[in-house]
C-alpha cells in the first residue's frame, strides 16, 4: 500500500520526475547535504499523549497489549519468549559476515566452525592473559566441585 | 570432527534453565571446574547470563554472573566488551570483569554478580530523592565511561543495574560500546562503527550490527549480503515507502554524493550530476530524490533511548547519545512511566520526542546537524514539570478546550499547553496523592526539570555532558 499520492500539478522547470505528496500526518528527514534518501513515514495518526493510561505504562499507545513492548527487551520469560526463540534463530554472524536463518545450522557449518578454530580469537586471548585471574582462588578445592558443604 | 550436539544452540536460550546451564557447562567445559551455575538471571539478543556460584580460598563462597554470547558475535568486539569492562570497570559504578573463559566461538564473561530489581517492578515505588540518587549515580558512571572515550550506546534501564535496598548501582553491557576518536580503549579503536542490522527482527530489540575492519562505513554501501540482498534499509517498516515505482536506477539520474567514497555508484545517467529535486524540506518526495543511495550512521541502541541524532541518521555521533538516554530515563523516572517513548520505528520514536520537547524546536536543532525535518504539524513543546505531574496523576489533566488541542490549531501560544495530550480518565487524579507526598513527590525541586530539559537537549552540541550534569544545583549536597 502506497502512503503517496501523485502531485497533481509539476512545478515547472521540475525534471520529468514523479513527485508525490506524503499522507498526513508524517514526519521526513534528509540530510541537508540532499545527497541521501530522505526518509519519511506517513502515519494513520498522530501520536499522542494519552493521559487515560494509568501509571507505569507508555502513555504514547492506546493499545494494552503493545504496552510492554518497548523497553523490554532484554527480559526473558514474558510469554513473548516463545516467538523470540524462533526468531533468535535467524540472524547475522558477525564472524562469516553473513545473514543466516538458522543459528544451529550456521554455528555447525564448515565456514563457522573453521572461523571458531582459527586464529581471530587472540585478540580476545591475548587480554585475557593480561587479566590477573581472581579464579586461581577458586583452583585448589575446585578438584572436587560437587563436594558441596551443605 | 564430529559435529556438536544438534540441540546444542536450541538450549541457549530455550526457556529450559536446567538444560540451558547444562548446555552452558557443555559449551564451555571449564566452568565446571569453578562455578556452581545456580540459575539463569537475564537473556538478550546476543546473550544470556547466568548466575554462578564459587567456592573461594577462605572457605566462602561468592557469587558471580556469566554472560554467554552468542557464538556469532565477533572476536573483536566481545574483545573491545571484555576491555571496557576491565580498563574503565569495577569502579564508579561501572561494572568490572573478572575473568572471561573462552572455548572456540563461545565466550563466557565473568563479572562480580550484582543483586538488582527490575525497574518495571519498583518505578512506582520511588521516592523523588531515590530518583535523585539514581539519575546522579548514572551520571557519575557515564562520566566514568566518556572520561575513556566510551560511548555505551545502550543506556536504558536494563543495563544499569540498581539495588535499591543496598543503594548500589552498577553500568553493564558494553556490548554496543563504541570509541570516540581519542578513546582510550584500544580495542575499541579497531571495532568501526557497527551497520545497522536488524537482528531477529524482533521489534523492541537491541539493534546492533557488525563490526571489524569490514564492516561498512557511512559512506559505503551496505555490505553486500549473499543470497538475501542487501540489508534492509534502516527505515520504518510499512510505513516508509520505496521509491516511487516510476524510478529505476538504471535510467533515472542519480546525485552524486560529494563525499569521499570509493563505493561503486548506482549507474548514471548523462543527467547533470548537481541535478536536485524540489522536494527538499516540503511534503513531497520523488523518483529523483527517492532514488538516491541511504545514509548509513551508527544507530544501535534500543528504540526510546535513542538521540535525535540517532533517529536522523546523523553520522557523527558522541558521548552526548548517551547523556539523551539518560535524560529520558529521567522522564520516564519523573512521570512514572515505564517505558516512556514507545515505538519501534525511529520516526515515530522521533515524533513522540517532538510531541514532548516541540516540533519547532526539533527542526532547530536538527538544522545544526545537518538534518532538515518536516513535520505535517506543528507540535508545541511541553511544559516538563506539568507534564511529568500530569502523567503522575499527581495533577488534574487538561479537560474541556485545552484537551483537544493539536488536532487543527497551528498557532501557538504562550505558556506551556497541552497539544497531543489527550484527557486523562476522570477520577485518576489525586488516587495516591498522600502516597506521594510521602515519597516527596508533591515537592520536586524546579531543579530537577531543569536538568531533565539540559539532558533532553535536542542539540548534541548544547547538551549536557555528564560530568557538567553532575554539577547541577540538583545535586549540591553530593558534591
Ligand atoms: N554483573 C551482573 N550482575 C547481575 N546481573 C547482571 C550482571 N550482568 C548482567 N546482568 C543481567 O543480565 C542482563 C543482560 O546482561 P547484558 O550484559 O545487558 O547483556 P545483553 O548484551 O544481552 O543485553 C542485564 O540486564 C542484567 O539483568
Ligand atoms: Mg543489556
Ligand atoms: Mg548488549
Ligand atoms: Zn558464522
Ligand atoms: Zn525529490
Amino acid at each position: 500500500k502506497k502512503r503517496t499520492k501523485p502531485e497533481s500539478k509539476p512545478r515547472p522547470g521540475f525534471p520529468k520526475s514523479q513527485a508525490q505528496r506524503i499522507n498526513t500526518p508524517f514526519i521526513k528527514v534528509e540530510d541537508t547535504s540532499r545527497h541521501y534518501r530522505p526518509i519519511y513515514a506517513a502515519m494513520s495518526k498522530m501520536p499522542e499523549i494519552n493521559m487515560a493510561i494509568a501509571p507505569p505504562c507508555t502513555p504514547f499507545c492506546g493499545d494494552k497489549k503493545d504496552q510492554h513492548k518497548n523497553g523490554h527487551s532484554e527480559e526473558w520469560g514474558h510469554g513473548r519468549a516463545k516467538k523470540n526463540r524462533a526468531k533468535k534463530q535467524v540472524g547475522f554472524c558477525e564472524c562469516c559476515m553473513l545473514q543466516y536463518d538458522n543459528l544451529i545450522k550456521h554455528v555447525q557449518s564448515e565456514s563457522h566452525r573453521a572461523f571458531s578454530k582459527g586464529n581471530e580469537y587472540s585478540v580476545l586471548d591475548r587480554l585475557v592473559s593480561t587479566m590477573h585471574c581472581d579464579l586461581a582462588l577458586f583452583k585448589p578445592k575446585n578438584k572436587r566441585p560437587k563436594c558441596s558443604v551443605s | 570432527m564430529c559435529p556438536p550436539n544438534i540441540t546444542r544452540f536450541y538450549l541457549f536460550c530455550s526457556g529450559n534453565v536446567e538444560m540451558e546451564i547444562d548446555n552452558l557447562y557443555k559449551a564451555v567445559p571449564q566452568l565446571h571446574k569453578v562455578f556452581n551455575v545456580i540459575d539463569k538471571i537475564g537473556e538478550g539478543t546476543f546473550s544470556a547470563v547466568y548466575l554462578g556460584e564459587a567456592k573461594m580460598l577462605d572457605g566462602g563462597r561468592e557469587r558471580f554472573a556469566l554472560k554467554r554470547l552468542i557464538p556469532t558475535s565477533h572476536p573483536a568486539r566481545i574483545a573491545a566488551e571484555l576491555q571496557c569492562l576491565t580498563i574503565a570497570g569495577g569502579r564508579e559504578n561501572v561494572m568490572g570483569a573478572t575473568y572471561c573463559f573462552r572455548r572456540e566461538g563461545e565466550v563466557v564473561i565473568v563479572m562480580p554478580y550484582m543483586e538488582h530489581q527490575p525497574i518495571g517492578e519498583i518505578i512506582g515505588l520511588l521516592s523523588f530523592e531515590e530518583v535523585r540518587l539514581y539519575i546522579y549515580n548514572l551520571l557519575k558512571a557515564l562520566k566514568h565511561i566518556h572520561q575513556f572515550g566510551i560511548i555505551h550506546r545502550d543506556i536504558k534501564f536494563n543495563n544499569f543495574l540498581y539495588n535499591r535496598r543496598a543503594k548500589m548501582y552498577s553500568l553493564v553491557d558494553f556490548g554496543l560500546a563504541q570509541g570516540t576518536a581519542d578513546t582510550q580503549i584500544e580495542l575499541l579503536k579497531v571495532v568501526k562503527q557497527r551497520a545497522t542490522q536488524k537482528a531477529g527482527g524482533a521489534t523492541g530489540k537491541t539493534d546492533t550490527g557488525v563490526p571489524g575492519k569490514k564492516a561498512p562505513r557511512a559512506s559505503d554501501t551496505p555490505t553486500p549480503l549473499t543470497t538475501t540482498g542487501p540489508p534492509s534499509p534502516p527505515q520504518p517498516q510499512q510505513q516508509s515507502a520505496a521509491p516511487p515505482s516510476s524510478s529505476s536506477s538504471s535510467t533515472t539520474a542519480t546525485v552524486t554524493p560529494t563525499t569521499a567514497t570509493s563505493s561503486p555508484l548506482p549507474r548514471t545517467s548523462t543527467v547533470s550530476p548537481a541535478l536536485t529535486c524540489h522536494c527538499f524540506q516540503t511534503e513531497r518526495v520523488c523518483n529523483i530524490c527517492m532514488s538516491r543511495k541511504k545514509q548509513v550512521a551508527p544507530r544501535a541502541g534500543t528504540p526510546g533511548f535513542r538521540a535525535p541524532e540517532v533517529l536522523t541518521c546523523c553520522p557523527t555521533q558522541g558521548t552526548a547519545i548517551d547523556v539523551w538516554s539518560a535524560g529520558v530515563i529521567l522522564l520516564s523516572l519523573l512521570s512514572n512511566r515505564y517505558p516512556f517513548f514507545k515505538g519501534s520505528e525511529d520516526l515515530v520514536s522521533l515524533t513522540q520526542i517532538m510531541i514532548v520537547r516541540g516540533s519547532r524546536e526539533t527542526v532547530q536543532a536538527a538544522q545544526t546537524f545537518g538534518k532538515a525535518v518536516v513535520c505535517s504539524r506543528e507540535l508545541p513543546r511541553q511544559d516538563l514539570r506539568l507534564l511529568c505531574e500530569r502523567l503522575r496523576g499527581r495533577r488534574p489533566a487538561p479537560d474541556g478546550d485545552e484537551a483537544r488541542l493539536g488536532e487543527g490549531k497551528e498557532d501557538q501560544e504562550e505558556g506551556p499547553r497541552p497539544s497531543g495530550v489527550a484527557a486523562a480518565p476522570p477520577g485518576a487524579e489525586g488516587v495516591r496523592a498522600e502516597e506521594e507526598e510521602e515519597r516527596g513527590w508533591d515537592r520536586v525541586p524546579g531543579e530537577a526539570y531543569g536538568l531533565l530539559d539540559r539532558l533532553l537537549d535536542l542539540n548534541p552540541a548544547t547538551r549536557i555532558t555528564a560530568a557538567e550534569a553532575l554539577l547541577h544545583p540538583l545535586f549540591t549536597d553530593l558534591h
